[in-house]
């Protein structure tokens, strides 16, 4: 029966698109009553104007435009694109949670999915509840969770908390359950969104080896991640999302590649700000310009490990405002936390105990200076804006991707992201001969 | 949804699914169901000192609240022993009313299973009945232990071979309440104020049912409307085939049967066919 699968995609999504109601969500009768109501003082307030359109259209968007792609028997396809671009609603329609609103999608075979491991969790119940709970959730039956059940607690590792419960494991016991049950339901088809953002990287290790053996075993896997190096490790075909549109597929070296050199190149432009900024029209305080320099005041891109860098971030006031707080933010694409890209440095004016006053029509600049970057080889990016203090939540503007650096640096730096100063020594003792 | 097309176990989301397809993907999460109603029992008496004891302790108690009132306060007029008709009332009500109770937050306390993997939704509901069916079969210890005390006592019950119709009258009741748990928990999922005003029809309600006193005390006038009720048939129907060893009245009762086949079967069609816009809302 498997064979037969080999001829024919084991996934096909044709034209899909699917669509959502941002931010309108009538939770309370009090909304769903009083809307009719508004859409009709609405067309008499203003007659003859474009009328017609509801609140609710009006917030409607499409998660999904026209997406097609395929996944034949066995293959592993990596979902790549930047937040919001759609791939968390592809899986979800995969999955079936979520129902295509145009278009068609075909799955073959029995469809697993570890997304959110730990969803089903109770924390009253024990280790060995929870799996019984988590297994029978994902569709196992009673039998097959009995079979498999010490399997599941030896790749946990977790033989001594099984009666204890969950409430008291640490996140990562948590993650390292929940991974292990999911990945003992035998699927055909296998979607992962992001679930190895927890956990040590030990058993992240285990992890990434044990979806390996699944791709190897003829799993179909489709994966949606930000971590470049387990989709680098993991998918052989990638799909390109932006703005819920299909921008490139093929072979996943190539997608990465295409992904990784178009942030770099759509991000380095700071003539149009406008389209990253998060400023509303009221905001007292923005930013006009961002400005990426070397020590000698050249507008650059790309430095050595050993450089110094500037950031020029220009403002103009629109009011008055008792000392702005800048900020700017260094990521890194290639490494993910469970916020998002990680954070290498984030650093503040407040931080560095800079205050002033601006008086409305004020512009001017504040200059960042980096002495040593010590970043490794590869690509970054650099977030800045502005906060009324440190502490607080609200944000004046704030600029995603401000500036996009590349970094290259010598092999004797290191392996890695940040160079941390150092020398090797050897000492040999006479008699073993051993080095270290 | 997963449609076995020959030896395929294959998805196509175009495809239309069958009250009878459904039946069969819902019975592949057998195993899910009983977890979860484990678990719900579980959590649920796991930190009372007095535990499953409960489920005897509420009938009993509201019964001996109404028997104050109704004998010591005012009289109503029954044709058998006051306590055990109130009991015999107050048992199925009680598991109508915290059934459906909980079926309606059911969803939205599982919205991060609902939300995040597939399975037929239908769980969650009905997971909440058993749970209370457990307590409804705990207390029935009672009600046996009262029948068995009033029979023996010679007060005026009629105990014959209609108790087995006991169990036709309890799957009606279940229908329903599945049917009423459907529709609430959808409801409640989309607009959160209904379980506010459940809560306080659940109480009106009961007073507009026979559970405490019999229905024929009211005017004529209302017992057009009350008639519309399909839950004082069914509690009726339950004195009838334990206390009274008479077959229902099948004017009332196949009244009944109907409206809880129809409030089942609308609300489980309802439910499964849009719930794929669950997610999008809780």
């Amino acid at each position: 029966m498997q064979k037969k699968c080999n001829l024919q995609p084991t996934i096909i999504f044709d034209k899909v698109s699917k669509k959502f109601n941002r931010g309108y969500a009538s939770d309370s009768l009090r909304d769903a009553v009083a809307e009719p109501f508004r859409r009709l003082f609405d067309k008499n307030g203003r007659a003859g104007q474009g009328q017609g359109r509801s609140k609710r259209q009006e917030n409607e968007f499409w998660a999904l435009r026209d997406v097609s792609f395929e996944v034949k028997y066995g293959e592993a396809l990596g979902i790549i694109g930047p937040n919001g671009s759609g791939k968390s609603t592809a899986l979800k329609l995969l999955s079936k949670i979520l129902r295509p609103d145009g278009g068609k999608i075909v799955v073959r075979g029995r469809v697993g999915a570890l997304i959110e491991l730990a969803a089903g969790f109770h924390p009253d119940l024990t280790g060995r509840e929870n799996v019984f709970l988590n297994a029978s959730i994902l569709g196992m039956s009673k039998e097959e969770i009995a079979k498999r059940y010490d399997e599941i607690v030896d790749f946990a590792e977790l033989h001594d908390f099984m009666d204890t419960p969950v409430k008291w494991y640490s996140s990562g016991m948590y993650a390292r359950l929940g991974f292990s049950v999911a990945s003992h339901i035998n699927p055909e088809v296998l979607l992962i969104d992001e679930v190895l953002s927890v956990g040590d990287f030990m058993f992240r290790d285990k992890c990434i080896n044990k979806m390996k053996e699944f791709t190897e075993s003829g799993v179909t896997m489709v994966v949606v991640s930000h971590d470049r190096h387990m989709i680098e490790k993991l998918c052989h075909k990638g799909v390109l999302l932006k703005n819920g549109q299909v921008v490139e597929k093929g072979e996943i070296t190539y997608v990465l590649d295409k992904y990784y050199s178009g942030l770099s190149e759509s991000k380095y432009k700071d003539t149009d700000l406008s389209s990253r900024r998060a400023a509303k029209d009221d905001a007292p305080i923005e930013i006009t310009k961002v400005r990426m320099l070397d020590m000698e005041g050249n507008e650059k891109n790309t430095f050595l490990t050993s450089d110094g860098m500037k950031i020029q971030i220009y403002y103009r006031a629109k009011d008055r405002v008792i000392a702005p707080c800048f900020y700017s933010r260094i990521f890194s694409p290639r490494l993910y936390s469970d916020k998002g890209d990680a954070l290498l440095n984030g650093t503040n004016t407040e931080r560095s105990n800079l205050t002033f006053e601006c008086e409305p029509g004020d512009e001017g600049m504040v200059e960042l200076t980096y002495k040593q970057l010590n970043l490794l080889n590869g690509k970054y990016y650099i977030n800045v804006g502005i906060t009324p203090n440190f502490f607080s939540s609200n944000v004046y503007d704030h600029i995603d991707k401000a500036a996009t650096l590349t970094i290259s640096s010598n092999i004797e730096k290191g392996a890695g992201v940040v160079f941390i100063d150092h020398n090797w020594k050897v000492e040999t003792r006479q008699k073993s001969q051993a080095s270290e | 949804m997963n449609i076995k097309h020959g030896d395929e176990n294959i998805y196509i989301s175009t495809d239309k699914v069958t009250l009878v397809q459904r039946f069969k993907e819902l019975l592949s999460y057998r195993t899910l169901l009983w977890t979860l109603t484990w678990r719900d029992i579980r959590v649920r008496y796991k930190q009372s000192i007095l535990g499953i004891v409960w489920a005897m302790f509420i009938p009993l108690s509201m019964m001996l609240l109404f028997s104050f009132i109704f004998t010591r306060v005012v009289t109503v007029k029954v044709d058998i022993p006051y306590p055990i008709f109130a009991y015999c009332g107050l048992l199925p009500w009680q598991f109508f009313a915290s059934a459906t109770t909980a079926a309606t937050n059911s969803l939205i306390a599982n919205r991060t299973l609902v939300t995040k993997i597939y399975f037929p939704s239908e769980v969650f509901p009905i997971s909440s009945i058993i749970a209370s069916f457990v307590d409804f079969l705990v207390g029935s210890i009672v009600l046996v232990a009262l029948i068995g005390y009033f029979y023996f006592t010679g007060a005026s019950i009629v105990v014959s071979w209609t108790v087995f119709l006991v169990i036709p009258v309890i799957l009606v009741q279940i229908l329903f309440t599945l049917g009423m748990s459907f529709f609430l928990s959808m409801g409640n999922l989309f607009f959160r104020d209904v379980r506010y005003i459940y809560n306080i029809i659940i109480t009106l309600w009961m007073f507009a049912t026979s559970v405490v006193y019999p229905m024929k005390v009211s005017t004529l006038k209302l017992q057009k409307i009350l008639h519309l009720n399909p839950m004082t048939p069914i509690i009726d129907a339950y004195r009838d085939v334990l206390l009274r060893g008479k077959v229902p009245d099948m004017n009332n009762f196949g009244y009944a049967i109907v409206i809880s086949l129809a409030v089942f079967l609308s609300g489980w069609i309802i439910f499964y066919k849009i719930q794929h816009k669950f997610a999008e809302k809780v």
